[in-house]
């Protein structure tokens, strides 16, 4: 607690003593800036009840020249936890690559990243901060089915409206540990349409995980319609897995399992700066099935219903319930508050 | 003939209150749609003809800046405000700001690929006048 309140210390300091302006970062200088964000929040389930400092995070991000830029991010996930029904608490101030890299424009049309970076996946993923998202609660899908960060490079093709990624990774990931999958090959390609407060898109890809012993392909599309009064978002996705008998860590070697799910979500701004988001979500995932259930096609239906108060857009507060139809998922009740600077 | 046409056109159309677009003269194009001069402002297109251009903003409080995000950005401060802050996480800084008519002048006039924004009273002969925004 004495580091969250030497940190708020700081930052107002910060914004006092220095040309700092809330929620745009710290220019540097001409060319580097600086910032980072915190978020904290409050989660209650049947089973537990804790109080967690989830993310510290602090990026620098700036312009080589007219052509090379370049962002580094480091971040500490689950930095201090207090179980509120037995008084222990976990803390864990350990900060990993989020992103790093080094990005090259060629021109208007087309640009190289190189390094770690969020993986071209859909829409969610791009957004990974509590901060800018409707919900602190993610929809399964987008920690389920495909890796969420990329070490490898990103080759941008754009053409008026239309954006293609083409991404490749043939080696481990910087700091593994902080992915959903350890990734030792991925491929794919995003196809992006953007039309006025509109934006559709699609994903192919592959990948490989190591320690599970899995490969997989996946496929899915987006799309999401932003106006002032309210947003709708939706996403799908189908993966097939594939266990192998070498290095698989489950019973399930030399099978073929799936998973699949889609969600759509509706945010409406009832008035400034109070926000209503509904979600729901079908997830399927055979193997999970199998194990918990004895079957394969058991789906799971997910409902979130939050409250999102944003005095500033860079600060934001939210309640949220999120109920699911499985009896092994406990239905979820969080209050967050993040906050980038 | 054309050249006096298109000047008494000019002199005819144009209103006290409008702003022009305007660029270095090293600027690639003679004419800009609203639309990419709308995606140069935001950052989201930072060369055109391969060549990097540099866009300047006057500051908030001055009326030419609201006029231009409304007419062109067609965006309003919140909006703005908010795009700006996400573009942070994404690494990247809206454009430079000048703090009056007479350095974005400056900065039209000496920077290679800028482009910005005047009253048309302040337009002088070694810059590039890409469009009118009407009041």
């Amino acid at each position: 607690m004495r580091f969250f309140s030497s940190l708020i210390l700081f930052l107002l300091v910060c914004a006092n003593v220095m040309s700092y302006d809330f929620g745009y970062g710290y220019e540097v200088n001409d060319k580097i800036t600086a910032g980072g964000y915190i978020s904290t929040k409050y989660k209650n389930t049947s089973e537990k009840e804790e109080l967690e400092l989830d993310d510290i995070a602090f990026l620098i991000y700036g312009d080589l020249n007219d052509r090379f830029s370049f962002l580094f991010e480091l971040e500490s996930a689950g930095t201090y936890i207090h179980y509120l029904n037995n008084g222990h608490a976990e803390k864990n101030i350990d900060f990993q690559v989020e992103r790093a890299y080094l990005q090259y424009s060629h021109n208007e049309y087309v640009s190289l990243r190189v390094g770690k970076f969020l993986a071209q996946v859909g829409l969610w993923n791009l957004i990974p901060i509590v901060v800018f998202r409707e919900t602190s609660q993610k929809p399964r899908i987008t920690t389920e089915i495909f890796p969420r960060f990329t070490t490898g490079a990103n080759l941008s093709i754009k053409a008026n409206n239309l954006k293609w990624d083409l991404f490749v990774q043939h080696n481990d990931d910087i700091d593994k540990d902080y992915n959903n999958f350890y990734v030792k090959e991925h491929y794919g390609v995003k196809g992006s349409y953007k039309i006025d407060q509109n934006t559709f898109g699609g994903n192919i890809g592959w990948f490989r995980d190591d320690f599970l012993g899995m490969d997989s392909y996946y496929y899915g599309i987006h799309a999401k319609r932003n106006t002032n009064k309210y947003k709708l978002h939706s996403e799908g996705y189908i993966a097939s897995l594939n266990y192998d008998s070498s290095k698989s860590i489950n019973m399930y070697t030399n099978r073929n399992f799936e998973k699949k799910g889609i969600f759509v979500q509706a945010t409406y701004e009832y008035s400034h700066p109070l926000h209503f988001t509904y979600r729901y979500e079908m997830y399927n995932d055979e193997m999970e099935n199998l194990e918990f259930y004895n079957r394969m096609d058991k789906l799971e239906s997910i409902n979130l219903l939050g409250l999102n108060y944003r005095p500033m857009y860079n600060m934001s507060l939210k309640v949220e319930y999120q109920t699911s139809s499985l009896e092994k998922n406990d239905d979820i009740g969080v209050v967050s508050f993040s906050v980038l600077f | 003939m054309k050249k006096f046409t298109l000047v008494i056109f000019l002199i005819l159309t144009y209103s006290k209150a409008d702003i022009i677009i305007v660029a270095n003269e090293s600027f690639p194009l003679d004419r800009i749609e609203n639309e990419l001069v709308k995606k140069i402002f935001l950052r989201q297109q930072k060369f055109v003809d391969s060549q990097k251009v540099v866009p300047f903003n006057l500051s908030v409080s001055s009326n030419e800046r609201k006029s231009f995000e409304t007419k062109v950005l067609k965006m309003e401060q919140s909006s703005l405000k908010s795009y700006w802050i996400e573009s942070h996480y994404n690494g990247v800084r809206p454009p430079k700001q000048v703090n009056s008519i007479t350095a974005m002048k400056q900065y039209i006039l000496n920077i290679k690929g800028a482009i910005g924004y005047l009253p048309r009273d302040q337009i002088t002969t070694k810059m590039k006048q890409l469009t009118i925004v009407r009041e």
